[in-house]
């Protein structure tokens, strides 16, 4: 069986812009217990912000308060659309090391992010409903 | 739960020996410049034999949303104190299990109250999507 991304992802989607600073991204991404936020660049593709990004400004001393979300994002972040399969996303996620994928509806707007964890808890979902269905051979 | 414990995985066969230790009394910008240097996403906190705490990216994240500044807070100030451990004999399922329901990304592997190595959700993640994945027919 296959299941698509788009029912996957997290559809509450927090942005900020490339302006903001670090400290109102850690903010927004505290709030909502995630960890990234996608950054909505005018005419062109998302970026994304990761707390790994956070981390690495910290890392470099950085004054969050004053830091713009700018410096330390991924300018084009990796997108996939709603629907990849899951172990599609799965695996472009372990190959290029990433942790949070933005998906794109048809429109090519950012329509969710799919995080690791979600994924995973779908793959073991997956897993056991196939189990329970499958005959006893 | 899972089908990733069934076929007899164990943390032993997905843990990283190279866990990152520094003490409590260091700073946050020093445990995140440890985290980047190594590519990791945790740091252990240890005193003498004795495991007091873990500190995680999620942790840095956090102590910039409330504004601490890194080179003036303590590592004591952001850690989880006690974190929850496996063993290397824990089932891979059991700890992944454990990661998704208490939202940990990172457990320490103790073997006869010794620090052998930590292991993460990624790891065990791709265990889990290698195992589920379609096999190719």
């Amino acid at each position: 069986m296959t299941l698509e991304i788009g029912s996957l992802a997290s559809e509450h989607l927090v942005t900020v812009g490339p302006q903001h600073t670090l400290a109102e991204a850690a903010q927004r991404m505290n709030q909502n217990k995630i960890g990234s936020v996608v950054v909505l660049v005018e005419a062109a593709m998302p970026g994304i912000l990761t707390e790994r990004d956070l981390l690495r400004s910290i890392a470099e001393g950085a004054d969050a308060e004053s830091t713009t979300v700018e410096r330390y994002m991924t300018p084009i972040a990796i997108t996939g659309s709603a629907s990849w399969d899951v172990y599609e996303a799965a695996n472009r996620m372990f190959e290029g090391g990433f942790r949070h994928l933005i998906v794109l509806d048809d429109q090519g707007s950012p329509s969710g992010i799919l995080s690791l964890r979600d994924l995973v808890k779908a793959l073991l979902e997956t897993s056991s409903s196939d189990r329970l269905s499958e005959p006893r051979t | 739960m899972t089908s990733v414990s069934a076929d007899g995985t164990s943390v032993r066969d997905c843990m990283s020996e190279h866990v990152v230790t520094m003490r409590a009394t260091e700073t946050l910008d020093r445990a995140a410049q440890m985290m980047v240097e190594r590519e990791v996403g945790s740091a252990v906190i240890t005193r003498d034999a004795d495991i007091e705490g873990i500190i995680t990216e999620r942790d840095v994240l956090r102590a910039v949303a409330r504004g601490l500044v890194p080179w003036s807070t303590s590592v004591s100030d952001c850690m989880t104190p006690k974190p929850a451990t496996v063993s290397t004999s824990t089932p891979a399922g059991t700890a992944l299990s454990m990661m998704l329901e208490n939202n940990y990304r990172h457990l320490p592997v103790v073997d006869e109250g010794v620090l052998v190595g930590i292991v993460s959700l990624r790891a065990l993640a791709a265990i889990a999507a290698a195992k589920e994945a379609p096999a190719a027919s």
